[in-house]
């Protein structure tokens, strides 16, 4: 694992946590101290800055955002700040290193029988069929490297990353 | 004058050379410097002599492309007529003058080199000219080193052949220069390629000059149909494009920073319908009751009831002992639950009568 690689994972616009056993190389790479100030000297050259907190690494602009680029990262990120919210309502222990169960998931979010939410699924995922939106919200989250799957095998088990901070620290501003 | 007298000269009068040099006008100089012919009076101007300024030019490597490099023609001619005298009366002088003028030509092909390539440079680097003047440069700078080709040819061929064997001294001459000779005339072949190269770039960026002009004139008549197609067509390999670039995007997240800049509006907005609360870790403590368990024993009282051959079931559960326990309200409805539950059994006999209390009166038979 060389700085050109990690260099690749994070421009796609991975996040990457500690805990991940999917990105395990890149962030063992970035947690060296020499390793991260070369990536971070080589990005501010190009106007980006190299993020390493609560757990995850990411890069964001150097400069602030202005009021149409955080316009526009809000827009790409509705789902998943949706996502997230939702999970906190049904399953609000939720917490970093935690396991996810799709069954458990299912189990809470009937138990919750809310309007409100059934809506909001319907909205993000455009249908109302439980087994759907349960899969559907569930690779949302993947795609969102905010859980990744603890066996390749398993289609139950998830474990949550520390990625799910970032999106938490957004969704609590309205709170 | 002597030559060290010339360098005096030079340096004494050092700022009004320059500023000569520099093209700047002078109305008066002085009177040694026009005597050792360095100015020249012209039309009530002073200006450098020519041969001064082609000094200087060649020292400095500065090439203008009007330069002309001639052709060693005169030096070739006289060359052979030195070697056929020098044959015929094989004198010192002749043998003296054939290696000066060997000298000579070897010092016009070092200089013509070092002039050519300084030539290609400043074409290659040049912004200041219209790009239409600086092809027909580029092409006359080509004529001009195409018209040296057949003179290298005939002055190398002679010095190879012709001379040779004339005298040890002018072969060991033409033996230490011809390498570097020979390097000269190669170099063309490489400086005219460089050229043409030059040539096509050029014609392909006054190509890509018109088309950007005619592109902005469109755009200036607000015509963008082109430019939007072709973004639309190629936004996979181009930066700026109506779609979104995919090459060498670099994805980012909004860090601490902007995220405290994030409107809560818009926030509310996106998570409408979601009420989220802040997860606290400290559990809500039950208080803790005492529950009360009775167990009434149905299996008694329906012994008793049996024993005592009861006209009335329910009152003789409202009465027994297991039901001590009750009053009022809950003793009431504890007898019925008995009542209902011993109801079920096949031996009780429902009479079409009701007791003080509304219940049916039943019999255990």
């Amino acid at each position: 694992m060389g700085i050109d690689e990690v260099f690749k994972v994070l421009s796609k616009g991975v996040m990457v946590s500690l805990n991940s056993q999917k990105y395990l190389d890149v962030a063992h790479f970035l947690m060296i101290d020499e390793n991260f100030d070369e990536l971070s000297t080589l990005l501010d050259k190009i106007g980006f800055k190299l993020n390493g907190q609560n757990g995850c690494f990411y890069i964001s602009k150097k400069e602030s955002m202005n009021e149409a680029e955080l316009h526009s990262f809000l827009k790409n990120h509705k789902d998943v700040l949706v996502a997230v919210a939702i999970l906190k309502q049904i399953l609000p222990y939720i917490d970093r290193g935690n396991t996810l169960k799709q069954t458990e998931f299912t189990h809470q979010y009937i138990q919750k029988d809310d309007a409100g939410l059934a809506q909001k699924f319907e909205y993000i995922f455009e249908t109302r069929d439980l087994k759907d939106v349960v899969e559907k919200f569930f690779d949302l989250l993947e795609k969102s490297y905010i859980i990744e799957r603890k066996d390749r095998d398993n289609k139950d088990e998830y474990l949550v990353l520390s990625a799910i901070e970032y999106y938490l620290k957004i969704v609590e501003r309205v709170v | 004058m002597k030559h060290i007298d010339l360098i005096k000269l030079l340096q004494e009068n050092r700022e009004t050379i320059d500023r000569a040099y520099k093209n700047e006008e002078l109305v008066s100089v002085d009177d040694a410097l026009l005597d050792a012919t360095l100015f020249l009076k012209i039309n009530k101007r002073y200006k450098l002599n020519k041969n001064y300024l082609n000094f200087a030019d060649s020292i400095l490597q500065r090439v203008d492309y009007s330069i002309i490099f001639g052709d060693y023609e005169k030096e070739y001619k006289q060359l052979v007529k030195l070697k056929r005298s020098y044959i015929e009366s094989n004198q010192e002088y002749y043998k003296i003058n054939i290696q000066k003028l060997i000298e000579n030509l070897y010092e016009k092909f070092f200089n013509r080199d070092r002039e050519i390539q300084v030539l290609i440079v400043r074409l290659e680097s040049d912004r200041s000219l219209d790009i239409d003047i600086l092809l027909a440069e580029a092409n006359n700078t080509l004529e001009k080193i195409y018209e040296l080709i057949d003179g290298n040819e005939k002055v190398g061929e002679f010095f190879r052949s012709d001379l040779r064997g004339l005298h040890g001294d002018i072969d060991e001459l033409l033996q230490s220069i011809s390498v570097d000779i020979l390097k000269y005339i190669e170099n063309i072949g490489k400086y005219i390629d460089q050229i043409n190269s030059f040539i096509v770039q050029t014609k392909k960026r006054r190509e890509l000059n018109v088309k950007v002009m005619q592109l902005s004139h469109r755009l200036l008549d607000e015509d963008s149909s082109s430019l939007d197609e072709y973004l639309r067509l190629h936004h996979e390999t181009c930066y700026f494009t109506q779609l979104r670039s995919q090459k060498n995007r670099v994805q980012i997240f909004a860090d601490d920073n902007d995220i405290s800049k994030m409107n809560r509006k818009d926030l509310q907005e996106i998570l409408d319908l979601v009420t989220v609360k802040r997860a606290t870790k400290d559990s809500s403590i039950k208080e803790q009751s005492c529950e009360k368990l009775d167990i009434i024993d149905v299996d008694k009282i329906i012994e008793d009831i049996v024993k005592e051959k009861s006209e009335d079931i329910y009152l003789s559960i409202k009465y027994h002992g297991e039901l001590s326990g009750y009053v009022g309200k809950h003793l009431v409805e504890e007898a019925f639950k008995v009542y209902l539950h011993i109801g079920t059994k096949d031996e009780v006999v429902f009479s079409k009568q009701f007791n003080e209390h509304g219940v049916k009166v039943a019999k255990w038979v």
